[in-house]
C-alpha cells in the first residue's frame, strides 16, 4: 500500500536528440522565410519596374538545378468608350502612368498574399522550432505557434492558385474606383498578376515531415503525462 | 523513504464501506480500491478533503511515511 515515485521514463539522449534536431530545424525555417521574403520583395519590385516603364525584366541567376529567376512584363488592355455605346479596346505595352500605379501594385500586393502568408508561416515555425530546441515543448506559445503554421501553409495552398486572378481583380476594381471618382471613363486591364513558387514544395514537404515527426514524439511524451494525470485520483 | 497509505485502516476503524465513502467523495469504487491499495500516482487535495470530512480525521492519518 505505498504510493510509487513517477519513473523517470524521459531518455537523455532523445531529449537532447530532439532538442538539437529542432535547433537545426528552425535554422533551416528561419533561412527559407528570409530567402522566401527577399524573393517575394524582388517579386514587387521587379513588377512595380516592368509595370511603370514597359519594360520586361528577365532575371535568371544560378544553375538549372538551382536558380532564381525573376520575370515580369506588362500585359495592360486599355479601353475607351464608343459613341455607339460599345468599347474600343487595345492592348498597350507603354509604361503605366502614376495614377495606374497604385491600381497595378495594390494588385500585386494581392497576388503575393499567399506568399506572405507562408514566410508568416515559416516565421511561426522558427519560433516553434526555437520553443522545442529550448525544451518547451508543451508550452502554451509553442503549440499555438505550430497552429499558425499550420493555418499559414493551408492558406498558401489554397490561396496560392487563384492569387493571380484576385491580384487582377483587385487591380481592376481599384483602377475603376479611382476613374469613376475622378470622373473619367474608360478602363485598363492589367493582366500579369501571376506568380509561382517555384521550389518551395521542396522546402516544404522536409519542413512538414520533420514537423510531423517532432509532433509524434511530442505527443508520446505527452501521452505519458496524461497517463500520469488520470492516476490521481 | 517512502508514502504509505492508510485508508483501509482508517476505514476499518470506522466501520465505513467503501461503497459509501466512494459516493460521498464523488469518485468510483475502483478508484477507491487503487488508492487504499496505494496504486495511485496521487491524491488531490479536493478528494483528500472529502474524504477526511467524512472519516473525521486529519491527511496525516491516511498518508504516513515509511522510513
Amino acid at each position: 500500500m505505498t504510493i510509487d515515485r513517477l519513473p523517470g521514463r524521459g531518455s537523455q539522449w532523445r531529449d537532447a536528440g530532439l532538442r538539437g534536431f529542432s535547433g537545426l530545424m528552425a535554422a533551416f525555417c528561419g533561412l527559407s522565410g528570409i530567402v522566401l521574403a527577399a524573393m517575394i520583395a524582388a517579386g514587387l519590385a521587379s513588377g512595380a519596374y516592368s509595370h511603370l516603364t514597359g519594360a520586361n525584366v528577365d532575371w535568371t541567376k544560378g544553375k538549372a538545378e538551382t536558380s532564381v529567376t525573376l520575370r515580369s512584363s506588362l500585359n495592360k488592355t486599355i479601353c475607351s468608350p464608343m459613341p455607339n455605346g460599345g468599347a474600343k479596346c487595345q492592348k498597350s505595352t507603354d509604361g503605366i502612368s502614376l495614377s495606374e500605379a497604385a491600381p497595378s501594385f495594390f494588385g500585386s500586393l494581392v497576388a503575393a498574399t499567399p506568399g506572405f502568408a507562408l514566410v508568416y508561416g515559416l516565421l511561426q515555425a522558427t519560433l516553434c522550432f526555437v520553443g522545442l530546441a529550448s525544451g518547451a515543448y508543451l508550452h502554451r506559445a509553442t503549440v499555438s505557434r505550430l497552429k499558425k503554421f499550420a493555418v499559414a501553409g493551408l492558406i498558401f495552398l489554397f490561396a496560392n492558385p487563384i492569387a493571380g486572378v484576385l491580384g487582377r481583380l483587385a487591380a481592376y476594381l481599384t483602377y475603376h474606383v479611382i476613374r469613376v471618382a475622378s470622373g473619367k471613363d474608360g478602363f485598363a486591364w492589367f493582366g500579369n498578376f501571376e506568380r509561382t513558387y517555384e521550389g518551395v514544395n521542396d522546402i516544404l514537404v522536409p519542413i512538414y515531415a520533420v514537423t510531423l515527426t517532432i509532433i509524434a514524439l511530442v505527443m508520446v511524451r505527452a501521452s505519458r503525462i496524461a497517463e500520469d494525470h488520470a492516476q490521481i485520483v | 523513504m517512502r508514502v504509505v497509505v492508510k485508508l483501509g485502516v482508517v476505514m476499518a476503524d470506522r466501520n465505513v464501506k467503501s461503497k459509501d465513502l466512494a459516493a460521498h467523495v464523488g469518485i468510483t469504487e475502483a478508484n477507491l480500491s487503487l488508492l487504499k491499495q496505494g496504486k495511485v500516482k496521487g491524491v488531490r487535495f479536493e478528494t483528500l478533503e472529502k474524504i477526511c470530512a467524512y472519516l473525521d480525521c486529519e491527511p496525516g492519518d491516511i498518508l504516513k511515511i515509511e522510513r
